[in-house]
């Protein structure tokens, strides 16, 4: 009897499981489908106002802008998501028309607001949209997030306040890239770049941060921003930093920076008694560096017993232009013997197809 | 004395059903548990990253110059009917900075005269790095000959899929290698989606799997999928709830339990150096991604490094299923053989402390609810209505076995049909999602069974070593939007 009734539980509750799972299924579709369907039914026609609002000129655009800033909650509601997607894509004129729109709806407000709200993903997307319009004065309120618990909402606050422009908040980025609350380092590198040559100081002084990433951080930064008074500096860290890869970022660095006084520290760190990674960066650099008296060494490393470093030689040398081009057909000849040969041709063959580096 | 025996006899075939089945009940019980935990977990991180996917940075990456670049590796054999197609549509992924290296292994076809008539290839000089062994020998290297595509193609002696991975990771100029079947549709982000948590956490992250859906039926326009639909045939649809279920939350799940254990063939990123140093994928193990996913724990775990391998669950991929059951029975047949192996292979890992979560958690999951249910399920399937039958076991309790074995199982699969409808609702139609919880319901009767018998004869054979047979995929090939399907392959 207990048997049949437990049986008959079972049953009774696999059903109803069943039914249940069924009808939320139904349920959710439903809700989402309607919601779709209104959400489209209200921007449709306002599309054209945003299109005239960042394309045409003064007066349709004034006219734009008073229609779409006397619009009820709700139809900007359903247009507010096609509005914020303009913002990243438009820019000059059309862009300052969009900041002034969603300014005039009180969305700077409303996002400060926002960033204080407890669900992530809202405080999330206040973030984002303060980036995205470039308030700067909302950088110390973005600051905390970057201690967030959340790490996706950590990358969004550094994301931010590298739009912001605001030089303080340097320090804090290249804190956050060591410890338990990290953010990512690509998003620190992209901050930093952003945030302009105005940020350099403060960039360059990263180079003496204790955490490693925070020095690779700050070396892509400094080069991406073209900081050639940071020769020198970089020099240094290419040769004493006790992190491998810090080195190996230096050396890229050193390649973009492009200055004579970077040749002799690459062609240094080329040698075999480095690591090589190390070496492989240095030959690279090399090659981004341009300077065709690295062409001998270059040329040399075509034998190097590693492919890597080989490797690298040869397109380094693609890179250099005529002068190395011409030490590859030697090499391709067999002047420096088949293993160089071997790759001076490889390189020559991806250098003509536009493949190379 | 006769009757005594016969007593005896009874009494020891009635205990002996009596445990058996009652061992096999609570295994379902146990196994459809664990599958509800694992799926309620995938759904709920499924959601979360959909949710977030707004703020997920995807157009800084697509425009950094910081974002890793990466080499696609896409090993083909006897893949003319759509390798053109789907090289054009992988030229055209959104990703700052790649390369396609397309390993022909030896095809037998016109794979690489299509490649060479399509993009005007011609042979180049090359130096194979061998830095990774390979067993077929490189035959040539072919580039574009004037335009500037990021496409190599390796024409090799014939030596397996994995051996046609090893040479395109050996050959691959880039940080990062991404694994790709031929036949696989990506999505415009995939690669971005993908890179991102290597990106995110670059000392840490290893590898990172993709979500792969099945295409059948989908439209497909210049080797895009541009609308996602239920197949035709009952043996896919099925399919689709079992890659919703089990390949899409699950992995997601042990994700992020830190146990993941499997990076589909058809799509995964993985940082090459650290292929290089576990040597490359095993051209010997039938279940060769999986095998390279285990050796990267286990090289970790030996070096005591700190490092994660991933799933992320935004739509990435898409690959055309089995459209029959035959070809379906040969590819669960081959995978359980894969999975056999691998557990034999890396047996020393199993509860073994020094493994972390993938020794103590995912590999005794693997052995006990993956390895051996088509085992227990057929045991099940003959023992149970067998003690009924000689009357060890009662009918309540085979009604007890199937609302446990199958009634249970239904419900984890509308639980995902229900976290695919909140979190992604990719099919547009209402017919699609009925269809979808038909196949739920259905794929306990008659599907899983079958399933079972190929799974164990997959491993037989890996216990028994016979010959690997790496099987032919009949595929119809991806027809664009309003025409009938292409070739079979």
């Amino acid at each position: 009897m207990t048997t049949v009734l437990t049986s008959s539980v079972f049953l009774l509750c696999t059903l109803l499981a069943v039914m249940v799972l069924g009808l939320l299924v139904v349920v959710i579709r439903s809700i989402r489908l309607l919601e779709e369907r209104l959400r489209a039914a209200r921007a449709a026609p306002l599309r054209g106002l945003l299109i005239e609002l960042v394309c045409e000129d003064d007066e349709e655009e004034s006219a734009a802008l008073r229609r779409l800033t006397g619009l009820d909650q709700r139809r900007w509601e359903a247009l507010e998501p096609t509005a914020a997607a303009m913002l990243g894509k438009v820019t000059g004129r059309g862009r300052d028309a969009l900041v002034e729109l969603f300014e005039r709806r009180g969305a700077v407000e409303g996002a400060l607001a926002g960033l204080r709200r407890r669900g992530t993903l809202r405080r999330a997307r206040s973030a984002e949209l303060i980036g995205e319009l470039g308030h700067e004065p909302a950088a110390p309120a973005l600051l905390p997030l970057l201690d967030s618990r959340d790490p996706d909402l950590r990358a969004v606050a550094g994301r931010a306040l590298g739009r912001l422009g605001d030089v303080n908040a340097v320090p804090a980025l290249l804190d956050r890239l060591d410890g338990h609350r990290r953010i990512p380092p690509a998003v620190a590198t992209s901050a930093l770049i952003r945030l302009g040559p105005v940020a350099l100081p403060a960039i360059r002084a990263g180079l003496g941060h204790r955490d490693a990433v925070a020095r690779a951080v700050a070396l892509d930064a400094l080069a991406s921003l073209g900081d050639r008074e940071a020769t020198d500096v970089v020099a240094g860290v290419l040769r004493d930093d006790p992190s491998p890869e810090v080195r190996v970022r230096a050396a890229h660095a050193m390649g973009f920076l492009g200055t004579r006084d970077a040749l002799e520290p690459l062609l240094d760190t080329v040698d075999p008694a480095h690591p090589l990674d190390l070496r492989v960066a240095a030959a690279e650099a090399l090659g981004i560096l341009g300077a065709v008296r690295a062409t001998p060494r270059l040329t040399a490393l075509l034998r190097d017993p590693s492919h890597r470093v080989a490797a690298a030689a040869g397109d380094a040398l693609l890179r250099i232009g005529p002068a190395g081009h011409l030490a590859l057909d030697f090499s391709a000849r067999g002047a420096d013997g088949p293993r160089a040969a071997a790759y001076a041709r490889a390189a020559i063959a991806a250098g003509d197809r536009g493949t190379g580096p | 004395m006769t009757e005594t025996a016969t007593g005896v006899l009874r009494d020891v075939v009635d205990g002996f059903f009596a445990v058996t089945d009652t061992a096999i009940l609570w295994y379902f019980l146990v196994i459809n548990s664990c599958n509800l935990l694992i799926t309620l977990l995938g759904s709920r991180d499924v959601i979360r990253t959909l949710r977030r996917a707004p703020v997920a940075g995807h157009d800084d990456a697509a425009a950094s110059r910081f974002t890793p670049p990466i080499s696609v590796i896409v090993p083909a054999y006897n893949e003319e009917a759509v390798i053109t197609e789907a090289m054009r549509a992988m030229l055209l992924l959104r990703y700052p900075r790649f390369e396609i290296v397309v390993v022909d292994d030896g095809s037998t076809d016109g794979t690489l005269e299509r490649l060479r008539e399509a993009f005007d290839l011609v042979e180049v000089e090359h130096v194979v790095p061998r830095e990774i062994p390979s067993r077929g020998d490189v035959e040539s290297v072919h580039l574009p000959r004037t335009s500037s595509l990021p496409l190599v193609v390796v024409r090799k002696q014939n030596g397996g899929r994995a051996d046609a991975l090893n040479v395109g990771i050996d050959l691959a100029r880039y940080p990062l290698v991404c694994m790709v079947d031929a036949d696989s549709l990506l999505g415009p982000e995939a690669l971005l989606s993908a890179v991102k948590p290597l990106m995110d956490d670059p000392t840490r992250t290893v590898g990172c799997g993709g979500v792969v859906g099945i295409a059948n039926g989908c439209v497909v326009r210049a080797g895009r999928v541009v609308e996602v639909r239920m197949p035709r045939e009952s043996v896919v649809r099925i399919q689709t709830i079992e890659y919703l279920r089990a390949f899409l939350l699950g992995r997601t799940a042990w994700s992020r339990l830190g146990g993941l254990l499997i990076i589909s063939g058809a799509f995964g990123v993985f940082r090459r150096e650290a292929v290089v140093e576990v040597g490359g994928l095993d051209p010997d193990c039938m279940g060769e991604d999986a095998e390279l996913v285990l050796k990267l724990h286990r090289s970790m775990r030996d070096r005591r490094r700190d490092y994660r391998i991933v799933f992320v669950s935004e739509p990435i991929c898409w690959t055309e299923a089995p459209p029959t059951a035959r070809i379906l029975a040969r590819q669960r047949r081959r995978w359980h053989r894969g999975l056999t192996e691998l557990l034999l292979k890396h047996r020393r890992m199993i509860a073994n402390p020094r493994y972390g979560r993938i020794g103590l958690l995912t590999l005794p999951y693997y052995v006990v609810f993956e390895l051996l249910a088509p085992l227990i399920e057929v045991a099940g399937l003959v023992l149970v209505p067998l003690g009924v039958a000689l009357g060890a076991v009662n009918v309540a309790f085979l009604w007890h076995f199937l609302l446990l074995a199958y009634g249970l199982a239904m419900v984890v699969s509308l639980v995902a049909v229900a976290a695919e409808e909140f979190a992604f609702h990719r099919f547009t139609r209402w017919r699609d999602t009925a269809d979808l919880m038909v196949a739920s319901l259905i794929e306990n009767l008659g599907y899983r069974q079958f399933l079972a018998v190929a799974q164990l004869r997959g491993m037989w054979d890996a216990l028994h070593g016979s010959q690997q047979d790496w099987g032919v995929m009949t595929r119809k090939g991806f027809a664009p939007a309003g025409s009938k399907q292409g070739g079979e392959r």
